[in-house]
């Protein structure tokens, strides 16, 4: 068993960030898919079998919200395990994303902090990392 | 609102960027021409934009710390890392300013070749750091 | 058997009935690394972030200092027989002890903590667990059967 995962951010370092603390979680990981929108996002999630997303707010194209909305309303998607990755500190906003069956991650977030919220959500212990060292390691 | 400029930046690079920015007392502006900038524009119970200026020589050493890399990071990529820094610095700021209740909605980092702002900042952040001197600016229109 | 370490050194244990200690972590790091499948580990008790302020003291001992022991430390659990993907690395200390202004501008702990937070991502490794930050002094031990830490705090005890 393994979780295939999708990074919807449109920061190309943040979604390198949250790739790479996937990969040290001890996650048992499948594919990581990476989406710079909702709509890239939606695009994946139609031809992708995917377990946990984490999802951004403030996108171009299409943001987190409407992307969260898109896929609570569709049957295929609607119980897909979501943590909103974002500066968002809007309490009124907040709220209304966790109505939405959301977890939520604030910006700026420590790599234990995601590992934490992930482990918790998709009810893995901390494990044996996925990253292989290279010659740059200790 | 310098307060909380002070206080998300701080954060930001600390948490993000593993750097330990020191409020600079020194109030000079850096020198444009060896310095990069990115401005992130917000709407809502106010709106403006924050412009997050860096020395250039920073840039390199930002996006590797964030990226956790060891090997040189292209330089699309450092633009990138220095945008999302900008981001995470200015939805903090603006909540520590406009309170928990304020929603905004901030636009995409734009990475500026030169500073074409003709009005004054309403806050400006000076810091040092290890590895050169960053500064943020808030400028803000219409409510506020 | 109870070892005890001092200030910028270490130890690596294989022994199950190894307890590592050390003392009065004000703020300096302790570190703890441990392999649950080998049952090998180690402590490390850091004073300083950056070696680069005295490359002369960090020849001598590397383990003053976070850049430079703990890369030193990790392979001399790997030499022990740990795997570096098994490895349970835990964090306390980092305090901010100084309570005169000039001093305490120079922040150690947290620098400590952000220098270590740092190498640590940038070798691919998560903390499991820490206790950092606040005024007080902490007491860490390891005990190398379990792998438990265990923090002083007060005469208070938790686990880590």
């Amino acid at each position: 068993m393994s979780f295939n995962i999708l990074i919807v951010d449109d920061s190309a370092a943040m979604r390198s960030i949250i790739s790479k603390t996937l990969r040290l979680s001890g996650l048992p990981l499948g594919e990581i898919h990476q989406a710079k929108n909702g709509v890239e996002a939606l695009e994946v999630l139609e031809e992708n079998w995917v377990d946990l997303a984490l999802v951004d707010i403030n996108m171009p194209v299409m943001d987190g919200e409407t992307l969260i909305n898109h896929v609570r309303e569709n049957p295929d998607t609607e119980d897909l395990a979501i943590i909103v990755v974002s500066t968002e500190s809007s309490e009124t906003r907040i709220e209304k994303l966790l109505e939405k069956r959301v977890e939520f991650i604030h910006k700026p977030f420590t790599p234990e902090t995601l590992r934490e919220k992930v482990c918790h959500l998709t009810g893995v212990e901390y494990g044996t990392s996925t990253v292989s060292s290279n010659n740059f390691d200790f | 609102m310098e307060q909380a400029l002070y206080q998300a930046t701080i954060l930001t690079f600390e948490e993000l960027g593993f750097m330990f920015p020191v409020p600079d007392m020194d109030v000079l502006g850096l020198d444009p021409k060896t310095s990069s900038a990115i401005s992130i524009d917000f709407k809502g119970d106010f709106d403006g934009r924050l412009v997050l200026q860096v020395e250039s020589s920073m840039m390199p050493t930002i996006a590797e710390n964030m990226l956790g890399e060891e090997m040189p990071v292209e330089e699309e990529m450092q633009r990138d890392a220095l945008g999302e820094i900008a981001n995470v610095i200015c939805g903090n700021a603006l909540s520590m300013i406009a309170g928990k209740k304020a929603v905004f909605k901030l636009g995409a980092p734009q990475f500026m070749t030169e500073i074409e702002e003709t009005e004054d900042p309403k806050a400006v952040a000076h810091f040092n750091l290890e590895e050169g001197r960053a500064e943020v600016l808030l400028y803000t229109r219409g409510k506020q | 058997m109870k070892h005890i370490i001092g200030i910028a050194d270490m130890k690596v244990s294989s022994k199950p009935d190894d307890t590592l200690i050390t003392y009065a972590l004000g703020s300096c790091l302790g570190i703890t690394a441990y392999d649950p499948v080998a049952k090998v580990g180690g402590m490390i008790h850091i004073m300083l972030p950056l070696s680069s302020v005295n490359p002369n003291k960090a020849k001598e001992n590397p383990y003053m200092f976070v850049d430079s022991g703990v890369p030193e430390f990790f392979r001399a659990c790997y030499k022990a027989g740990a795997v570096k993907q098994r490895m349970i690395v835990k964090v306390a200390g980092g305090a901010s002890t100084h309570q005169s202004d000039k001093e305490d501008q120079f922040q150690i702990g947290k620098r400590n903590f952000l220098m270590l937070r740092k190498l640590l991502w940038k070798n691919n490794v998560l903390i499991e667990s820490f206790d950092v930050g606040a005024k007080h002094s902490r007491t860490m031990l390891l005990d190398m059967e379990t792998g438990d830490v265990t923090l002083k705090i007060q005469n208070e005890e938790t686990k880590l």
